[in-house]
């Protein structure tokens, strides 16, 4: 690993540009050969499909990351704001006011995600915990475990549609993609993000509001998952409240998979898509072979540990 | 790794939901006991008042397997007796509806016992201290609906050396049977109906394909489910294949995801697929609805509300239906009959088969 090739492009960047790149090619190839049924068009809609809700908490998820926090709350928020939007939908026959409701559930919980983190310096790994069994008992107390079916077709349409060849939600993560992409490429607050994730002190010392950025990553991060939770019950046509379960997990893998560093400065959300694409494919295709999801599992877990040794040697080898 | 920490921690309250009371969320009454014996007035063909009340209630609503364990038991009594309830939890629908009819059968039929009920909230630890607590009382019956089969094996030893007769109501504890009463569902028969469905109603002459959307991997039911299921087909030398099993852990849209997975690698193969539970089943369905498909045959385990609209509709086969207000009344007299010092025993409560043909019994 620690001979790279000379010249001006370093390993660092090149794995970050490619390396995930190149995993996801070979995977993709190998799997073809394997199922022919895999590069069947419809079967590459569906598992397109099936990642929009990893792949939007991942957006999330990739703020989060990149400053150096981390976010456990998604899977629990996800279920509550889906089922709570599922549920204003069922009584009102509103969608607007689904939508909204769904949205604001997520922002809240990002919102006190961002003010537990930073109002009172709780490390985000707890106060996401904490967040994250909030919603738990929410989901709990507020539908008893019961869920809700029988949508209407418009709120279905959400997770179930189509544009063209196009499924709905796909054309939804793409814009949650544009936007994130443009959080963190082209604004200040991205900016931000970057310099908190590789140095908080020296970002502080150079008059970033590091507090605002990442208030904002949470809340954004909430609404990310709000929408993720309305996404996966429209899919499902039935606010589910033991949906979405362990789903941050998934997101975060996304994310570090795609290269981005737990402990904050690096990443971008082209390689989390490919991150999260990987995942799918994974899952996709042991489907197709029938082999069980806990060897899914298996598989992903060490996806995860070759991402991650990789990326530290790559930065070791970087940093000499 | 941490995937699977983290999962399982914080899958805490969702699976142990499922496992203390696998009996999804149908809230409606079904044709119980209970029911009749509050509305005892109907006019009925008896007309007896309050004396013999449940006698009479019973003989009209009992069906067969009850009228067997009613020969054994006590279906009513006067004695003077104090149970503690540990209840799985207040929230879980079918747990509630477990605990209600038991509430309503005691109040009715055992006039002079006293019931206390505490609330698991589904938590190992929650569980063995209201057991304790009871215990300390003095209860003459303490009964339980587990969260965890294993887990609280200790309530079991508890009660045993306190004196203290154990009613286990919904999902067993693993410790000796000798050592507690059960009054339950078994799981195996839940599959053993499915597979019975499809030999009796799927025609065989060309090999049926089957898929097989599991329960979550670890638990006895889910094993039991499964088993129960093939070992009906296999028993009645049914011709089929079995294309794939996967584990859907109970989630809808698991359930959702391998189908549609399931219906690019197999497609028009596909003639059946039975699911552990509703939640799969409906999620199987949406896959193949979404697909533009409408004959493949799905089945189901819990009688929820919308599966059995999609029996209704023809979209679904079959259904099974866990008897929470069986359970709940033959709790209570299991409880009658600890008290006053017989011995151990366990009650099974048949599951039912829920078909297009006997929908209307479940409404």
């Amino acid at each position: 690993m620690g001979n790279g090739k000379k010249g001006n492009i370093s390993i660092a960047e090149f794995y970050s540009k490619f390396g995930i790149v190149l995993i996801f090619v070979i995977l993709f190839v190998v799997m073809s050969i394997i199922n022919h049924n895999f590069i069947s068009g419809v079967n590459l809609r569906n598992v397109v499909r099936q990642v929009v809700v990893i792949t939007i908490l991942a957006c999330g998820e990739q703020l989060m990351l990149i400053s150096g926090m981390v976010d456990l709350s998604p899977g629990r928020v996800l279920a509550f704001a889906g089922t709570l939007s599922a549920y204003c939908m069922l009584k009102t026959g509103n969608l607007f006011l689904a939508l909204i409701v769904g949205l604001a559930c997520g922002l809240l919980f990002g919102v006190i995600n961002g003010a537990l983190i930073t109002a009172f310096d709780i490390p985000p790994f707890i106060a996401t915990l904490a967040s994250m069994q909030m919603a738990d008992g929410a989901i709990m107390a507020f539908t008893g475990g019961q869920n809700y079916s029988n949508l209407p077709a418009s709120f279905n349409f959400l997770g179930q549609g189509y544009i063209g060849f196009i499924p709905f939600p796909v054309i939804i993560m793409i814009i949650v993609l544009i936007i994130t992409y443009i959080i963190l490429a082209w604004t200040p607050i991205g900016r931000a993000l970057y310099a908190i994730g590789g140095n908080q002190a020296a970002a502080l010392a150079s008059g970033i509001r590091v507090k605002k950025a990442k208030f904002f990553a949470c809340a954004f991060g909430g609404v990310c998952t709000g929408l993720a939770g309305i996404l996966l019950m429209a899919r499902m046509s039935s606010g589910q409240p033991a949906a979405g379960e362990g789903m941050e997990m998934d997101a975060i893998t996304a994310v570090i998979v795609g290269g981005t560093s737990m402990s904050g400065g690096v990443g971008n959300i082209l390689n989390t898509i490919v991150g999260s694409l990987i995942i799918g494919i994974i899952k996709n295709f042991m489907n197709l072979q029938n082999i069980n999801s806990s060897f899914q599992d298996i598989v992903l877990g060490i996806l995860i540990c070759v991402a991650v040794i990789i990326d530290v040697q790559v930065r070791k080898a970087n940093t000499k | 790794m941490k995937k699977k920490l983290l999962a399982m921690g914080l899958a805490g309250i969702m699976t142990l939901s499922i496992f203390g009371c696998s009996g999804g969320s149908g809230t409606e009454e079904t044709t119980s006991d209970t029911s009749t014996a509050q509305e005892n007035t109907q006019t009925d063909d008896e007309k007896e008042s309050s004396a013999d009340e449940t006698a009479s209630a019973d003989s009209g609503e009992m069906e067969d397997w009850e009228k067997e364990l009613a020969e054994q038991y006590e279906v009513s009594g006067d004695e003077e007796y104090v149970w503690g309830y540990v209840a799985q939890s207040f929230t879980d629908t079918f747990c509630s509806r477990v605990q209600k009819a038991m509430e309503d059968y005691v109040a009715q039929n055992f006039p002079n016992v006293t019931l206390n009920v505490g609330d698991g909230k589904q938590e190992v630890n929650t569980h063995i201290e209201l057991a304790e607590n009871f215990i300390t009382q003095g209860v003459d019956c303490l009964i339980v609906t587990a969260s965890d089969s294993n887990g609280e094996v200790v309530i079991c030893d508890m009660a045993k050396e306190a004196g203290i007769p154990f009613v286990v109501v919904n999902s067993d504890i693993a410790c000796d049977p000798m050592d507690h009463w059960f009054v339950g569902s078994d799981h195996y028969v839940s599959g053993h109906l499915q597979g019975e469905y499809l030999v009796e109603n799927v025609d065989d002459s060309e090999t049926v394909n089957v898929c097989y959307l599991g329960g979550t991997d670890g638990f006895t039911h889910t094993t039991l489910r499964r088993q129960g299921f093939y070992d009906a087909l296999d028993e009645a030398g049914y011709n089929y294949k079995a294309l794939a099993d996967l584990e859907g852990e109970y989630l809808r849209d698991r359930g959702m995801e391998i189908t549609e997975d399931w219906l690019i690698q197999y497609g028009e193969d596909i003639d059946v697929i039975v699911a552990a539970n509703d939640e799969m089943g409906m999620g199987a369905l949406n896959a193949i609805q979404a697909a533009g498909m409408s004959d493949i045959i799905v089945c189901g385990i819990d009688a929820n509300d919308d599966a059995k609209e999609a029996v209704k509709a023809g979209t679904f086969g079959c259904t099974v239906f866990q008897n929470a207000e069986g359970q709940g009344k033959w709790g209570a007299i299991a409880a009658y009959a600890a008290s006053q010092g017989k011995d151990f025993a366990t009650l099974d409560i048949p599951y039912e088969l829920v078909t297009a043909d006997n929908l209307d019994q479940y409404n």
